[in-house]
């Protein structure tokens, strides 16, 4: 009996879960953050995701809870992979989208994977999830088991290598202590005769040659997909983010390491070839080819020019997400904030008031219309974040300009001319001729209010369809 | 792709393997040879054995093993160990496939390549001694068999690809197997005594290769007509590591292969 390709597809998706999810620390991690954020542990979830930038990481718990939740997003870039190549059907089932809106959503793990430690894989499963959008395949499902293949040569031994590399260490074994092994020629011979004396530098060992062999293969692999820029740039994310350090600095004690191993081969063969030069010069031929090869691969798999293309689909993503929230083609904002020149919604995930202002609105409003958002960066302290709503009834538009210690709303008739002024008002603290409703700062303590019936023309004619802000001030405090 | 997500398996090193969506009526069994790898010996094969039609109605193993602690024998018991269970694929990790518990697959084939064709006859004798029932089912399908060992066997390091060329340097003296493959061998004389026995027992089917492909460029194993294989075959400028290994560019390993399955 033949089986139709929905129900491979659907095959498939129990598959991967029943292999990166259902146990290990994938699984660990999903049961972990589940309860943490059911049980509004924000605060414990801020602290133990938070960047290692900011506060070092150095307890074993924290360590381990890490691990397990960059186990977790490793799934889910699998299951965006599987997606974009077709490998699993779409919409995913609905209990697994909601879980995955759950988890991504959160505002400290979205912290963790866009912000401390950007993986786009993860970011654009839950942008389409959350739009609810199909993504169209881009690839070969048989190249993504490929990839799957390809990155299993990562075992414990590898993992012990890269640990090394990136300034750990097994008690006083670091990295300076592997580089004199593999200076040594006698210890190395002891390591290929399985010397049990030797278990740390075996295994490093070990870990360091089969990166060489990973490395090589994920190049062979991004060369055969590179016909396909875009799925030749999804799998490169699949580990850009280590590859994107490696190239920040670890790439030099890495080739280090293989030029030494090199070295140290060419002296055992001088060594104990005295007699045949002949086979002498093919192995060291056979050494230095391997070094140059090796060389240039490292070379092509940390490329972040391979992480180009992806980067630009998540921006028409988001672009696109954008512009279809507008309801007029308000040419003058689609969300310009630039960060490293990946397009994110910073406020949408950290700045707990835009949420609740739309949603205050969408409620208590529903002649609103929400139209869309900027953000507009002046400094790593300041921002602005203005939301946009159409009045279907009367035709105006309210914006809410929401600064790091205030927020007001405006109402204007014409959206280009009169809100450039205001917010060219606002940014040289002038006072300003536009209806300003009212300031209200994070406390939401009304600074400045213009009274019902004031003078002003624009704010008589529409002040009985904005909002209350006392009733704004209450819904706000109660939903942060 | 006719096979569902691969599975790590247990036995050997690095092993995986493919299972059929359709109930499956063969096992394919990929055996590497010396200081290969489970996928790496067999270039693409990993990649084409999910779409190709041969292989629909096959569940597929690359099964992995280090070749370089141990000796011949040792490695036919692991291996027979692995065979013995994937036999009877209900006692496998694989997917449920509602298959009834009794279900046997009407052929198992071992693929193998040098080294691993010793590995594979001795795991058969093995099963022979051990009176397992499906090995009447089994067929050997093999790339440049080093039934013969070598007459040289520092010539297996040209078995050392990727990143173990940087190692031709040292020596390996010391591993065990090279004794093994060394020509004139005890192992490989009572591989031979052995197959003979068996044979001339007219019990042998299994011992009789359905398939022996030999490298054009033979610089690393004897080759030489063993019992009652089929008469060989040369892929043209192929070596003896390239001469199992599919790529969507030399083909020929596979057409050799589906030709025999």
């Amino acid at each position: 009996m033949t089986m139709n390709f929905e129900d491979k597809q659907e095959l498939n998706l129990r598959s991967l879960i029943a292999k990166y999810c259902k146990k290990g620390q994938a699984a660990k991690a999903r049961r972990n953050l589940i309860k943490a954020i059911e049980e509004g542990r924000n605060g414990y979830l801020k602290k133990i995701l938070r960047s290692n930038e900011e506060d070092a990481i150095d307890d074993s718990d924290e360590i381990e809870f890490r691990d397990n939740v960059d186990q977790l997003i490793k799934f889910y870039s699998i299951l965006e992979l599987a997606i974009l190549t077709g490998y699993v059907s779409q919409p995913l089932p609905e209990p697994l989208q909601q879980e995955i809106i759950k988890i991504l959503g959160n505002k400290h793990v979205a912290a963790y994977y866009e912000q401390f430690y950007p993986d786009l894989l993860p970011q654009l499963l839950y942008e389409a999830i959350d739009a609810r959008k199909m993504q169209e395949p881009i690839g070969d499902s048989s190249d993504f088991i490929k990839l799957l293949i390809v990155n299993g040569m990562i075992d414990n031994n590898v993992t012990n290598f890269l640990w090394l590399l990136d300034s750990g260490s097994f008690g006083d074994y670091d990295l300076d202590e592997f580089k004199k092994t593999l200076t040594n020629v006698d210890e190395i011979q002891s390591i290929l005769e399985g010397d049990a004396d030797f278990k740390t530098e075996q295994e490093v060992f070990w870990g360091l040659l089969g990166y060489l062999n990973y490395i090589e293969h994920f190049d062979q692999l991004l060369k055969k997909v590179s016909k396909n820029s875009l799925m030749e740039s999804a799998f490169w994310h699949f580990q850009g983010y280590w590859f994107e350090r490696i190239n920040k600095g670890v790439k030099r004690s890495l080739v280090r390491c293989v030029s030494l191993l090199a070295e140290s081969s060419k002296k055992a063969m001088l060594a104990t070839n005295l007699e045949n030069r002949g086979a002498g010069e093919e192995k060291l031929q056979d050494i230095e080819g391997q070094l140059e090869r090796f060389i240039v691969s490292v070379n092509s798999v940390t490329n972040a020019g391979h992480g180009k293309e992806l980067k630009k689909y998540h921006s028409s993503i988001i672009k696109a997400r954008i512009k279809k929230q507008l309801q007029l083609d308000m040419d003058f904002f689609v969300g310009a904030f630039l960060n490293q020149g990946s397009f994110k919604m910073l406020h949408t995930q950290t700045d707990p008031r835009y949420p609740a202002v739309v949603d205050f609105i969408n409620k208590r409003y529903p002649e609103m219309v929400f139209s869309g958002v900027n953000i507009d960066r002046k400094s790593s302290r300041i921002s602005f974040l203005n939301l946009a709503f159409k009045n279907t009834a009367n035709g105006s538009f309210l914006f809410f300009h929401l600064t790091n210690n205030s927020l007001s709303m405006v109402v204007v008739e014409k959206v280009r001319d009169q809100l450039y002024a205001f917010l060219g008002s606002i940014n040289r603290k002038e006072d300003t001729n536009l209806p300003v409703c009212a300031i209200v700062d994070l406390d939401y303590q009304i600074q400045y209010a213009l009274p019902k019936g004031s003078n002003d023309n624009l704010l008589a004619k529409y002040e009985d369809s904005l909002p209350d802000i006392e009733d704004m001030k209450r819904y706000l405090v109660e939903n942060d | 792709m006719n096979h569902y997500l691969f599975i790590d398996i247990p036995e050997g090193l690095k092993s995986i393997a493919f299972c059929s969506f359709l109930k499956p009526r063969k096992l394919v069994v990929f055996i590497h040879g010396f200081n290969g790898s489970a996928q790496g010996t067999w270039g693409e094969f990993s990649d084409i054995v999910q779409k190709h039609k041969s292989f629909e109605d096959a569940d597929i193993i690359f099964y992995g093993y280090n070749t370089l602690r141990t000796q011949a024998a040792n490695m036919k018991v692991s291996l027979f160990d692995l065979l013995n269970k994937a036999a009877k694929p209900t006692e496998m990790p694989y997917p449920e496939r509602e298959l009834p518990e009794e279900f046997r697959y009407e052929k198992i084939y071992l693929v193998a390549h040098s080294l691993g064709a010793v590995v594979a006859r001795l795991a058969l004798l093995h099963a022979y001694g051990s009176k397992c029932d499906w090995v009447s089912t089994c067929r050997l399908a093999l790339f440049a068999p080093a039934h013969f060992g070598s007459n040289i066997p520092d010539n297996f390091k040209e078995c050392f690809e990727g990143s173990w060329k940087l190692l031709r340097g040292f020596t390996f003296t010391k591993c065990p197997i090279l004794k093994d493959i060394t020509a004139g061998s005890s192992l490989l004389e009572d591989l031979m005594k052995m197959s003979t026995e068996v044979i001339s027992k007219g019990e042998g089917e299994f011992c009789k290769a359905i398939m022996v492909v030999w490298a054009d460029i033979e610089n690393v194993v004897i080759s030489r007509h063993f019992l009652q294989d089929e008469m060989e075959q040369l892929i043209p400028k192929s070596s003896h590591v390239s001469v199992c290994k599919f790529t969507y560019f030399s083909p020929e390993p596979l057409e050799r292969l589906v030709r025999v399955l």
